[in-house]
């Protein structure tokens, strides 16, 4: 009885692998798995019902052989799924597009100055901030530009209404007045932020700008630890093969003062068409200086025992040089078809 | 300024090209701003730097490249000899007030013959961008072109009196200046009167009536140093610049007064055919100059500047430049010269000696500090993770400019004192702002009529604001956006548009984000719809609102579209921080009972969430609304929920009935506190 009962087995075994064999579709592999597995007439679960009749000594050894044709009919099946599966993934095209998911942007302006914190930050500057109204005192008087005195002119100023002395900052160094009065030296610090200038807005001009200026105080610091220090900065923002150049120049709270400029980045000087420096070769970048003795005697800092210098630069100016945007209005027109180039 | 190249080669024996002689200039510190060629003569733009007057002339330009060119040699322009004048002419001039000017060297020359200046003249003249006139008046511009020092000529018989006053100006005098300008003037201005009246704003301007014609016969020449500030405020309070308020204003030469108008007399000597007849000459120099003084440690500018430069080098660049040196061993005493009104310490001295040594040759040297202190920058950093979350979502960061128009202030608030600007722009710009919201309002409808369909914005920056008599700066992100959220697709997918569900997720992820504790309440706000607006609560603060715009905002703004907004205080939500500290998480598995419930319209899901917390049993984890239905098979008066709660206990795995018996209760309760009906 036994034996016929494993010859049987062998048989359905050979069919069921014969039948497999011919199986194309997922709707046949149905049919074939209904008609071996299915719960009501499946011929493997007629087998499965029929081992009770077995002897019992026999049982085991009839059960495994079952099970084992078992697990090869539903692994077959499985397998089988999968092969004609990956068929029928052909009938759809997923090369067709992905949807667009909204992306936004970052404003270019942020992205440059964060660009420029972030090197200095690595140098070993701090940030400090200071208020956009602020005082006469803070912006002019205490960095040496005299009452009544041309260099003010370079600065057409906003004030404010009904508060005496009182305007928009013309630059952040206020801040560093601010911050020297406040700390002993060293000091080493970057003040970032809106400044503002009374110009009609052009191409080249807007009544709000940003700038970031840095300040260092300490002993023994001298003229050419400026320009090293404005060496790494430029070299780590525009790259080492770009060359600078110190100008002469003057500033009331800086004595000497110079002003920078680099080696044009993109041609190098070598373009007397170049879109960049329209063969200038030299590119204005920032100004800078030996702090003014007056400027560190009015924060409370003696110019014979500390020394130090300071540099300041236009983040939309730097922005425009190296995005080539043409027109400093568009920084401030927040069209998303500006907005969305950038970051 | 302009300068003419082939004039400056009469003046020093230079001997370089136009673009040589750019790259000159601009390495001891004038800015060329433009080259341009007057009949073959290249002229070249310059910046001159305020505290430099004395680069304000030819011989100014010449003595600086003397002083980098070492080699060079200036020659020196022709004086008229006053040796043998005796100027015998009755006539007086009085200063009312030696510091307002400190010298007045003045003479009369009688019988002059006023023409044309010859060609020569009028093209260096038309070449400096100066409008030839007569003979007489080009003269005058020649000279403060070559010397830079300002000189004014009267005609002597349009002033009375025999004298000259410099004094200030009286309540009621007017003045008509040459540029046909009446003037009122007051104790607030210096001019230069004869006996009766003002004839010239001092240092600035001369009058019409006085000024030098066809007809002018005899002459009064005035070359003197007036006091700096009081030109300028002269100048201003009538609002004028010219050549002459322009060099006073930044500080003349009190040594050059006489020598300028012996240069003049020289030159009108030229152009008239009979000798001169000069029959006044007062050099009046009430206090005279004494130069200042500097002490220069000889070793200090290596020091300062970090260059070697030879002790020699050094002494003969700042000769160049005029100082004189008197050696004192290991220092040097440097006097001042009179044109140089920008000196006053070693430090100015540092820049004379590196500026025309070389910029070029400084090098580069990295300082090392130590000690140094560090904050924290959390506003930075808090901004940056704001900027970086919003842009992953879509939105675009805007900056608009910290003012805008009195309306616009308006939007956001209409019974606050605004912080105006004195002297605005225009009106656009007349205000600081006191909210971010005009500005995207601005930006949205920009972009909207540029027909993009997504606008959503951003803008981190400083709003105004008085409090307490005093000036409030505060840090706030601002939050916008209209249009489609999510655009249509190929896939059977419709084009999903932006409302407060949607706007409040993404302003509920971001403080669910970086705040550790917040809720909001149903509130007011007169730029957004009522009942779509919620205040935002930070520990007890009000941190900001978020809501839709009202229609009547909207349509001021030129907006027929949705558009949600919200204000955040930054250094409200920076006090408050997630303190991201790791917590164990529960490990005993959690229990969900779903609650279906119909409640009255007049309640809203606020009033449920409050009423939930105030029961809320130690267990209950969590809970959230899943479903939500009104109309067909619910009465008009109310809305079906359906919402689901967690429970979870920390010390034990509950068990069916304990979930269900404490589940029951809060429904219990809830149904008894808000009338719900149970479904």
């Amino acid at each position: 009885m036994i034996n016929e009962f494993h010859n049987e087995i062998e048989k359905i075994k050979g069919v069921f692998l014969e039948e497999l064999k011919k199986i194309q579709s997922q709707e046949s592999l149905k049919t074939l798995k209904d008609k071996y597995v299915s719960r009501k007439k499946g011929i493997l679960t007629d087998l499965l019902k029929r081992l009770k009749d077995v002897p019992r000594e026999e049982k085991p050894a009839a059960g495994k052989t079952v099970n084992k044709l078992k697990v090869l009919i539903e692994s077959s099946i499985t397998n089988k799924l999968e092969e004609i599966g990956s068929g029928e993934k052909l009938t759809r095209d997923y090369s067709l597009p992905g949807f667009d998911y909204p992306q936004g942007h970052p404003h270019l302006l942020s992205l440059i100055r964060s660009q420029i914190e972030d090197i200095l930050l690595t140098m070993g500057y701090d940030i400090a901030y200071g208020p956009e109204i602020e005082q006469d005192y803070y912006n002019f008087t205490a960095l040496n530009f005299q009452k009544d005195h041309p260099a003010r002119d370079e600065q057409d100023t906003f004030f404010i209404d009904g508060l005496p002395e009182t305007l928009l900052r013309t630059h952040t160094s206020p801040v560093q007045i601010r911050y020297m009065k406040d700390h002993k030296p060293p000091i080493k610090i970057i003040s970032p932020g809106k400044v503002f200038r009374k110009d009609e807005p052009d191409a080249t001009h807007t009544p709000v700008f940003h700038q970031v200026e840095g300040l260092l105080i300490d002993k023994g610091i001298t003229f050419s630890h400026l320009r090293g220090t404005l060496e790494l900065f430029i070299h780590s923002f525009f790259g080492d093969n770009v060359n600078l150049r110190f100008r002469p120049s003057y500033f009331p709270f800086t004595e000497p003062s110079a002003e920078v400029d680099i080696s044009c980045f993109l041609c190098f000087g070598k373009d007397p068409n170049c879109r960049i420096c329209k063969g200038g070769g030299w590119l204005e970048i920032l100004g800078s200086g030996m702090v003014h003795p007056q400027v560190l005697k009015n924060c409370g800092i003696d110019p014979d025992v500390y020394s130090g210098f300071a540099f300041g630069m236009g983040i939309e100016r730097i922005a425009m040089l190296k995005h080539e945007v043409r027109d400093l209005r568009m920084f401030y027109d927040n069209d998303l078809r500006f907005v969305t180039q950038f970051g | 300024m302009k300068i003419n190249l082939d004039y400056l080669k009469h003046i020093i024996n230079l001997d370089v090209d136009v673009e040589s002689f750019k790259e000159l200039l601009n390495s001891i510190g004038i800015e060329v701003d433009d080259v341009s060629d007057y009949k073959g003569s290249p002229v070249l733009e310059v910046e001159i730097t305020p505290n430099r007057p004395d680069w304000l002339s030819h011989y100014g330009i010449a003595r600086e490249i003397k002083a980098k060119k070492n080699e060079l040699k200036i020659s020196s322009p022709s004086f008229y000899s006053l040796e043998s004048v005796t100027g015998n002419e009755s006539f007086s001039i009085n200063i009312e007030n030696f510091g307002e000017c400190g010298r007045y060297t003045g003479c009369i020359v009688r019988n002059i013959q006023v023409g044309e200046s010859s060609q020569e003249v009028k093209d260096l003249l038309d070449s400096f961008g100066l409008r030839p006139i007569n003979n007489i008046v080009d003269i005058s511009n020649l000279v403060v072109m070559t010397l830079g020092q300002p000189i004014h000529i009267f005609d002597l018989d349009k002033l009375q009196g025999n004298e000259i006053n410099i004094r200030r100006g009286k309540d009621g005098e007017k003045l008509t200046l040459l540029d046909e300008q009446e003037v009122k003037l007051s104790s607030e201005h210096l001019v230069i009167a004869d006996r009766q009246n003002p004839v010239a704003l001092a240092g600035v301007m001369g009058g019409l009536d006085s000024g030098v014609t066809l007809e002018t016969k005899n002459i009064f020449i005035e070359s003197a140093y007036f006091n700096p500030s009081l030109v300028r405020k002269t100048a201003r309070s009538f609002g004028l610049s010219t050549d002459a308020s322009y060099r006073f204003e930044r500080g003349g030469d009190i040594l050059v007064t006489r020598k300028a108008l012996e240069y003049a007399l020289n030159l009108i000597d030229g152009c008239c055919p009979d000798s001169l007849n000069i029959t006044y000459i007062n050099d009046y120099f009430p206090v005279s100059h004494t130069s200042q003084i500097v002490e220069l440690d000889k070793e200090y500018t290596n020091i300062y500047s970090g260059i070697q430069i030879e002790e020699k080098v050094s002494a003969r660049i700042l000769e160049n430049l005029g100082f004189q040196l008197e050696d004192k061993g290991k220092s040097w005493s440097v006097g001042v010269p009179s044109y140089r009104v920008d000196i006053y310490g070693k430090q100015d001295l540092v820049e004379e000696i590196t500026r025309i040594y070389g910029y070029d040759k400084l090098e580069s040297k990295i300082p090392f500090v130590s000690n140094l202190t560090r904050s924290k920058n959390t506003m930075r950093d808090i901004a940056g993770q704001i900027r970086n979350y919003l842009t992953a979502l879509g939105y675009n960061e805007v900056i608009n400019y910290s003012f805008h128009s009195l309306e616009e202030n308006k939007i956001t608030a209409n019974d606050q004192q605004f912080i105006e600007i004195k002297n605005p722009l225009g009106l656009d710009f007349s205000v600081m702002r006191n909210s971010l919201v005009p500005g995207l309002l601005r930006n949205t409808e920009l972009n909207l009529n540029n027909s993009i369909e997504r606008v959503t914005l951003f803008e981190i920056g400083k709003v105004f604001s008085f409090e307490n008599d005093g000036v409030v700066e505060k840090d706030v992100l601002g939050v916008s956006a209209s249009g489609k959220h999510i655009k249509e697709n190929w896939n059977n997918k419709k084009a999903e548009y932006f409302d407060l569900y949607i706007f409040k997720s993404y302003l509920i992820g971001l403080l669910n984000k970086f705040c550790r504790d917040f809720h909001y309440i149903e509130s007011q706000h007169i730029h957004l719809e009522q009942g779509t607006s919620f205040t935002i609560i930070i520990d007890g603060k009000n941190a900001g609102y978020l809501g839709e715009l009202n229609k009547e905002s909207a349509k001021k703004q030129k907006l027929n579209q949705p558009v949600f907004l919200a204000e955040l205080d930054l250094a409200i939500i920076i006090d408050n921080l997630k303190e991201n500290r790791f917590r164990m998480w529960n490990k005993f598995p959690s229990s969900r009972r779903d609650f279906s419930f119909l409640i009255g319209k007049s309640v809203n899901y606020l009033n449920l969430e409050s009423e939930i917390e105030k029961l809320k049993p130690e267990t209950l984890e969590n809970y959230s609304l899943v479903d939500k239905y009104e109309g067909k098979n619910i009465p008009n008066d109310k809305v079906s929920l359906s919402m689901s709660f967690s429970y979870r206990s920390k010390e034990k795995t509950l068990t069916n009935e304990e979930v269900n018996d404490i589940h029951n209760e809060l429904i219990k309760r809830l149904v008894k506190e808000l009338n719900l009906i149970q479904r």
